[in-house]
């Protein structure tokens, strides 16, 4: 098919060489991709070039640094190597009677068929030549699913250097990838959990929240796959594309790198070292990477003080990271066609945050202003409440200050352990087959430690905790070669997935009292010496209101018991009260996940290719049957008494055991030389993570109160609450508790955690997509990729119609009743749009790539609302309307260039630059809230904020309150002054270059073993991300905004909040910086 | 499962950090603002207040209007300053505290409220305080505040509503109950509700919603003849400087009050049950006008808002009995006025200046209540 390459010009030939040599990403030849495999294909077909006929016995052999491979073309001129290592090849074909032929350059990639057919010309004088392929870069004539490979040498361009971990950066640099607005990486509009990453064929998300495990940094990457979409039937539980990076492996010749670096204007440094070989018969290879990282990260200008940046503000106080990473290959077998894998890498992951507040006067239990202030328990005094709470996690005594001095905790810490480990077999069954046997175990756990959270959200006061799992599994994956037409691709894989949660808080476990109907019982902790006035007067049983619980306690501290005199009692040492429990919850449920897949890629001609495939994905929940005491039902009866009773769960198949089939159909054509098309169709599906499913409060830790007989404190009986029938109605009380504890777990759960089970549909995806490219001449390449995607079932939390007597429940003016709010696959979106990738290929002088992606997003979750990337909440209004938002975290047009001038000299400038074309923002004029139980979209004032008609919180209009009009037309006396889109997210931010950086490197020609480098961060200096709604904005006047803006006017709160002048407090919006500031980092590598 | 949503958004939150890369940065977007200055207008009247045939008060009226005719700001600092004699007298704050005591301005000839305080210190006390300013159509504890809220007549407490104490102990918020500096028992709200307005109950108004100011605010203070001026802050983002100051006065040429109004007669006249009538006498000496407000006080407190503009003659006023539950305190009392206070209210008056007299005085008439049978 390329037998016109013979006739290229000399200076395209050399530059198609230079660029093999420099280059290695994006092969033309990638029809398929097995996501599961870590190897590729290659085959080819020759042709005797004068009689045009298929010529047999052709011997070839392809040879790369990482491997040596060889086959022998058959009757047909075919020739087929399975399990072929990435990375780019010289193949060679020789044949007596014809000319030797070397074809360079020819890259293979994981999961894909790189074509190797040529031409070989008879030559009585057996004059061999050599000719290089270009890669070609965005021109892929073969290629059937939507993908992007990217190498090591882009890489290194994208990231600016080698060795460069920024792994988010290199995503969102990938036609289909964008930032979200909060800067995660997202693909095709899903949101953060509906993106499928796997590292070396393994799943690197968490066993809890389905989230890269790697903390988005990249180590010993040598090749970087991005399928957007659906991709082929080998990749699986993906939602809207997958990511599959390879690690590179050790060669002969060796290859290393060691690299030390330090940054100016800030304290950062960082070293890392890189070291790859293998013995000269293959046998033997490895390599190993590492890098050591340590930064006081720098928010805002050069010089501010991160502390003061404030809570929840990405106020970073410093962080480090470790990460070692080792890939061992050891072949073996007649002609090395067996091979055992051993792959290991452990990440450490450490961050301390600053919320605002100096060291020295952190607030924590004895003068907590914020829990004091908002005690969760009505009625106490400070004092009170003092000696009812638990310590905060750590704490020892009511005055230790957990993070002042001494105890080395910040404000905020977190870290992101993770290790991971494969072990796989791999060989050759024959010339036609290949298969690879893995075994892998992922462990990884995020620690969290959060002893101020000085936030407004109390109950999230203070917070220990972890959550992650593990992830261990098998699969196996083999092709086989059916003819010189069919490559059958076949595999499964068994997990087990053990999440884990632990969630430690002592403000949430004052709070657990406040939520429920039994508020009360918090007299029950206080002696009745110490009764507070509150519990005597609302009890009515004076003293003896309290001091239920205490009979049972000496001295009265459930944790850490005092030996108290009687005339300690009442001491910070001896409080007068039993401590309440701390909030604790817990996941309890494991899964299993399996998957099977078949497909097959058929190649009529060189030029067309048809790939099918279908792919069963299954998940095996493991958190037992539903009842009263685990699920929410899904409808019940009433009693005579009008208790319920007869409760149903009728949770399908779908919920309990899904399995989706989804399949998987492609094609691909090359129209002419330098034009291909192709089009592809797959249903995808995303799993709901165990984060969504099962959370519940960790019954033991209230086994000190399972001696106490159960007691309401407002009727002095049995408590009835034990089950989830309360959360449908609090009046639903027909469940005993069987203790104390049984009480205080179920208060605790009703309170706080929610629904022990939800169970949940997997979301399911439908994608489409075409691609045009086109290869121009100086290794020019082009494509351009329309998609379609639409997803349903996806995951948010709302409230839905409560069904009794098996019909829905409606109110006296004929609205529905709503039950608790939960996770439900009611959420839905689509997302429509166009991937641009412009590439150009040369070893010195201009390279590089431009990405663009195009991406119109709709979804009915309120934009730009909380959490809306990340297990969203949809009003019940607006799911009521129907209504469908455009998203509000996603730029409706990003992308980014990154390219490098290398000359000869030794010298690279290599910037790299990224776009968005602004970010939804704006409260918009309308909003969905609710009159007379009846949904409408109103018009959006401080009328419809949730306080008065739970519509979406935050509006920029101000009613007259003097004449305030009717909600459906009211009068607007003042507005912020700013512009708003009609609803939520409709309004665009400025445009921006951001972020944008630019590496200078210097490489002596003479002695190549060094590199000195500068690269700047943030060339621009932009250090703010997108403005956000100043929840503390105090109206005047259209435009002008009081002078209390930024404070709160809660009782309690007052002075405490203060958006800092640098955050514009007093605007409309605030803004936060979130990034580093211009800095440089020098750079030394010594080449190995 | 809210709470595991927050855990779990927090949790991610670690995560996300770990990727930020340099973020989106973002710019303040685009605002323009109005000039109050240029387009507020600010008129004050002062008169005399017949309180019950009993007592002599301070009668203010004030308007202050953007062009639509709605307030001209949400939040203004006031300071009305009397003549020389004019003497604010000692009252103490009523439960709740939000209530008028006189604070600082007790025995100054200073009826003012209180400027942007630094949050976290201690408020100086006034009349107003910082809650009060100058609205539409008369002086309101609406100031706006951080938290985003509608300070509407009737707005819940639990909302952030501003309790008021009155003479019929019902729960009513954000409206001056009158005469300011009296005590709760003396107090009562000056709202006008249907059928002198436009009906807003059935549920499309806000939650609560009371009614429409009167324009006019009564103080329990001997009037003095002479010039008051009110001076009017606007305050800026920043504290101690202004977007717009306003200075007018207004002239007691007379402290003559109006006759002393009637209290109305109320009757359920069809018996028990049935609509009840409320009958306003004619207007008194000087009164050229005449508003009957009818306070109905439901069960839990939540009181109800009637009014009629019985104008000079009176007469005959009916509410029908679905108004009304058993066991309802049924209250009712006349304003007499020398200008149209419905005239000049929201909503239908959209004029940036209503018309109002040099001098405008009321005439208060005692409470006239039943038990709704």
């Amino acid at each position: 098919m390329f037998n016109e390459l013979a006739h290229c010009t000399k200076t395209a030939l050399r530059n198609a060489i230079a660029f093999a040599l420099a280059l290695s990403f994006l092969l033309c030849s990638m029809p398929s991709a097995f996501a599961q495999t870590v190897t590729g294909t290659l085959q080819g077909t020759v042709v005797a070039g004068q009689a045009n006929t298929k010529l047999a016995g052709v011997a070839v052999s392809a040879v790369a640094p990482s491997g040596r491979y060889s086959a022998t073309t058959d009757q047909n001129g075919f020739f087929t190597i399975n399990g072929v290592t990435p990375d780019t090849y010289t193949v060679s074909f020789s044949r007596a009677g014809y000319e030797t032929f070397a074809l360079q350059g020819v890259t293979v990639n994981q999961g894909a068929i790189a074509n190797a057919s040529t031409v070989l010309n008879g030559s009585l004088t057996r004059i061999g030549r050599t000719q290089s392929r270009s890669t070609t870069g965005a021109f892929q004539p073969s290629q059937t699913t939507d993908q992007y490979n990217v190498g090591v040498a882009q890489i290194d361009t994208t990231l600016g250097k080698s060795g460069g971990n920024n792994e988010a950066n290199l995503l969102a640099a990938v036609p289909g990838a964008s930032f979200d607005a909060t800067g995660y990486p997202v693909l095709r509009g899903g949101r953060e959990y509906e993106e499928g990453f796997q590292y070396e064929g393994i799943d690197y998300t968490d066993a809890f929240t389905h989230q890269f495990v790697n903390s988005l940094i990249l180590n010993g990457a040598g090749n970087f796959q991005v399928s957007p979409g659906a991709g082929d039937a080998s990749i699986g539980n993906a939602g809207t594309g997958a990511i599959n990076v390879i690690a590179k492996r050790g060669t002969n010749p060796h290859f290393g790198q060691l690299e030390a670096s330090v940054m100016s204007g800030r304290y950062q440094h960082e070293a890392r070292g890189e070291y790859g070989w293998a013995a000269p018969n293959g046998r033997y290879s490895d390599y190993a990477s590492t890098f050591f990282e340590r930064d006081a990260y720098q928010y805002g200008d050069v010089g501010s003080n991160p502390l003061l940046i404030g809570a929840a503000l990405n106020g970073r106080a410093n962080q480090w990271a470790n990460d070692v990473l080792n890939n061992f290959v050891y072949k073996f077998g007649k002609d090395n066609n067996q091979s055992l894998q051993f792959f290991y890498q452990n990440t450490q992951f450490n961050l301390h945050l600053g919320y605002g507040i100096l060291p020295g006067t952190l607030p924590f239990k004895d003068n907590d202003p914020f829990t004091l202030a908002n005690p969760g328990v009505p009625g106490l005094s400070a004092a009170q409440l003092q000696a009812v709470m638990p310590f905060t996690p750590g704490q020892r005594s009511l005055t230790d200050r957990i993070g002042a001095l001494g105890d080395g905790r910040s404000i905020s810490n977190g870290t992101q352990p993770n290790e991971t480990v494969k072990l796989q077999y791999s060989a050759n069954l024959g010339a036609t087959a290949f298969i690879t046997g893995k075994f892998y175990r992922v462990n990884n756990v995020e620690l969290f430690d959060i002893p101020f959270n000085g936030t407004s959200t109390i109950p999230n006061g203070d917070r220990q905790g972890f959550q992650g799992g593990q992830r261990t599994g098998f699969a196996l994956d083999g092709t086989k070669q059916i003819g010189s037409k069919n490559l059958v691709g076949f595999g499964g894989k068994y997990e087990f997935l053990s999440p884990l949660l632990g969630y430690l808080s002592a403000a949430n476990g004052v709070a657990t009292y406040a939520g429920f109907a039994n508020s009360l019982e918090a007299a029950d902790f206080f002696t009745p010496g110490s009764c507070p006035s509150f519990y005597r007067a609302v009890i009515g049983n004076g003293a003896n209101s309290c001091g239920y619980v205490t009979n049972y306690f000496t001295p009265y501290r459930v944790a850490g018991s005092v030996a108290c005199s009687a005339a300690a009692l009442n001491t910070p040492a001896c409080p007068e009260a039993v401590q309440l429990p701390l909030a604790n919850v817990v996941t309890s449920a494991t899964r299993q996940d399996w998957a099977l897949y078949l497909k097959d890629t058929y190649s009529p001609t060189d030029r067309l290719k048809l790939d099918l495939g279908v792919r069963l994905d299954a998940v095996n929940w493991r958190y037992g049957d539903c009842s009263i005491y685990r699920c929410l039902p899904t409808s019940y009866t009433l009693d005579s008494s009008g208790m319920p009773t007869n409760f149903q769960f009728n949770y399908d198949a779908d919920t309990k055991a899904p399995r989706v089939l989804q399949p998987r159909a492609a094609i691909s054509f090359q129209a002419t030389r330098n034009d291909a098309i192709r089009f592809s169709y797959g249903r995808s599906v995303q799993f709901a993570p165990m984060a969504s499913v099962e959370v519940t409060p960790l019954r033991s830790n209230f086994n000190p109160f399972n001696n106490i007989p159960s007691r309401d404190p407002l009727t002095g009986t049995q408590a009835q609450f034990c089950s989830v029938a309360v959360q449908i109605n609090p009046a639903f009380q027909n469940a005993p508790c069987a203790n104390y504890g049984d009480q205080l777990y179920w208060e605790d759960l009703t309170a706080l955690a929610g629904i022990p089970v939800t169970p949940l549909k997997p979301v399911t995806f439908n994608n489409f997509d075409f691609s045009y490219s086109r290869l121009f001449p100086h290794q020019v390449a082009m494509k351009i990729t329309p998609f379609f995607n639409k997803s349903v079932n996806n995951i948010a939390t709302t409230s839905t119609q409560l069904v009794q007597n098996g019909a829905p429940v409606f109110d006296a003016l004929g609205n529905p009743v709503l039950g608790p709010t939960v996770n439900t696959n009611l959420g839905k979106s689509q997302a429509t749009g166009v991937e641009f990738l412009l590439t150009k290929e040369a070893a010195y002088g201009l390279s590089g790539s431009l990405s663009l992606t195009y991406q119109n997003v709709f979804s009915n979750v309120v934009p730009t609302s909380a959490s809306e990337n990340f297990f969203p909440t949809i009003p019940p209004e607006s799911l009521a309307l129907g209504n469908l938002y455009r998203v509000g975290y996603l730029s409706p047009l990003v992308g980014a260039l990154a390219f490098q001038e290398r000359t000869r000299s030794g010298w690279r400038i290599n910037p790299v630059i990224y776009y968005n074309h602004g970010y939804p923002y704006g409260s918009g004029r309308l909003t969905a809230a609710t009159v007379n139980g009846v949904p409408f979209n109103l018009p959006n004032t401080n009328l419809t904020n949730p306080a008065q008609l739970g519509g979406s919180p935050g509006a920029t209009a101000y009613v007259d309150p003097r004449n305030p009009g009717s909600l459906f037309a009211p009068n607007i006396a003042a507005t912020r002054g700013t512009p708003e889109g009609s609803s939520a997210g409709g309004v665009l931010t400025a445009a921006r270059f951001t972020p944008v950086q630019l590496t200078i490197e210097y490489t002596p020609p003479r002695t190549s073993r060094s590199t000195y480098g500068a690269l700047i961060q943030n060339l621009f200096n932009q250090l703010y991300g997108e403005p956000a709604l100043n929840p503390r904005y105090q109206p005047i006047a259209t435009g002008i905004a009081g002078p209390f803006s930024g404070y709160s006017s809660l009782a309690g709160f007052t002075g405490i909040y203060n958006y800092l002048p640098f955050r514009g407090g007093n605007k409309a919006y605030l803004l936060t910086p979130n990034s580093v500031p211009r800095t440089v980092q020098f750079y030394y590598q010594l080449n190995l | 499962m809210r709470a595991v949503s927050r855990l779990l958004g927090s949790a991610a939150g670690i995560s996300v950090l770990a990727a930020c890369t340099g973020g989106q940065s973002g710019i303040q977007p685009p605002s323009q603002a109005v000039n109050v200055q240029a387009t507020s207008t600010l008129q004050f009247r002062v008169g005399t207040a017949n309180y019950q045939g009993t007592s002599t008060y301070l009668n203010t009226v004030v308007t202050f209007r953007q062009p639509s005719g709605l307030s001209a700001t949400l939040y203004d600092t006031p300071a009305i300053t009397g003549p020389a004699g004019f003497v604010v007298p000692a009252a103490a704050p009523n439960s709740p505290a939000t209530a008028s005591g006189a604070g600082t301005d007790a025995g100054t000839n200073r009826i003012s409220a209180t400027p942007p305080a630094q949050p976290g210190t201690t408020a100086v006390a006034t009349t107003f305080g910082q809650v009060g300013g100058a609205f539409s159509y008369g002086f309101a504890p609406a100031n706006s505040t951080t938290s985003g809220v509608s300070f509407y007549p009737g707005l819940s407490t639990a909302a952030g509503g501003r309790a008021f104490g009155n003479a019929f102990g019902a729960t009513v918020t954000d409206v001056y109950t009158q005469p300011v500096y009296r005590s709760a028992a003396g107090r009562r709200p000056f709202v006008l509700g249907p059928p002198a307005v436009p009906d807003f109950h059935g549920g499309s108004f806000p939650a609560g919603f009371l009614g429409y100011d009167s324009g006019f605010t009564t103080f329990a203070a001997t009037p003095v003849s002479g010039s008051y001026s009110l001076h009017v802050d606007v305050p800026s983002s920043t504290i101690g400087q202004s977007a717009a100051v306003f200075d007018v006065t207004a002239s007691l040429a007379s402290a003559v009050v109006l006759g002393t109004e009637a209290p109305p007669v109320v009757a359920e006249a069809g018996g028990a049950g049935t609509a009840v009538t409320f009958t306003v006498a004619p207007a008194p000496a000087g009164a050229s006008q005449q508003v009957l407000y009818v306070v109905d006080v439901r069960a839990d407190g939540t009181p109800v808002m009637y009014s009629f503009n019985a104008g000079a003659a009176g007469g005959v006023f009916t509410l029908p009995a679905a108004s009304f539950a058993a066991g309802d305190l049924v209250g009712a009392y006349v304003v007499g006025a020398d200008w149209d206070i419905v005239g000049g209210a929201a909503p239908n008056n959209a004029s940036p200046a209503p018309s109002l007299p040099a001098q405008t005085d009321v005439t208060i008439s005692p409470i006239a209540a039943l038990t709704y049978m």
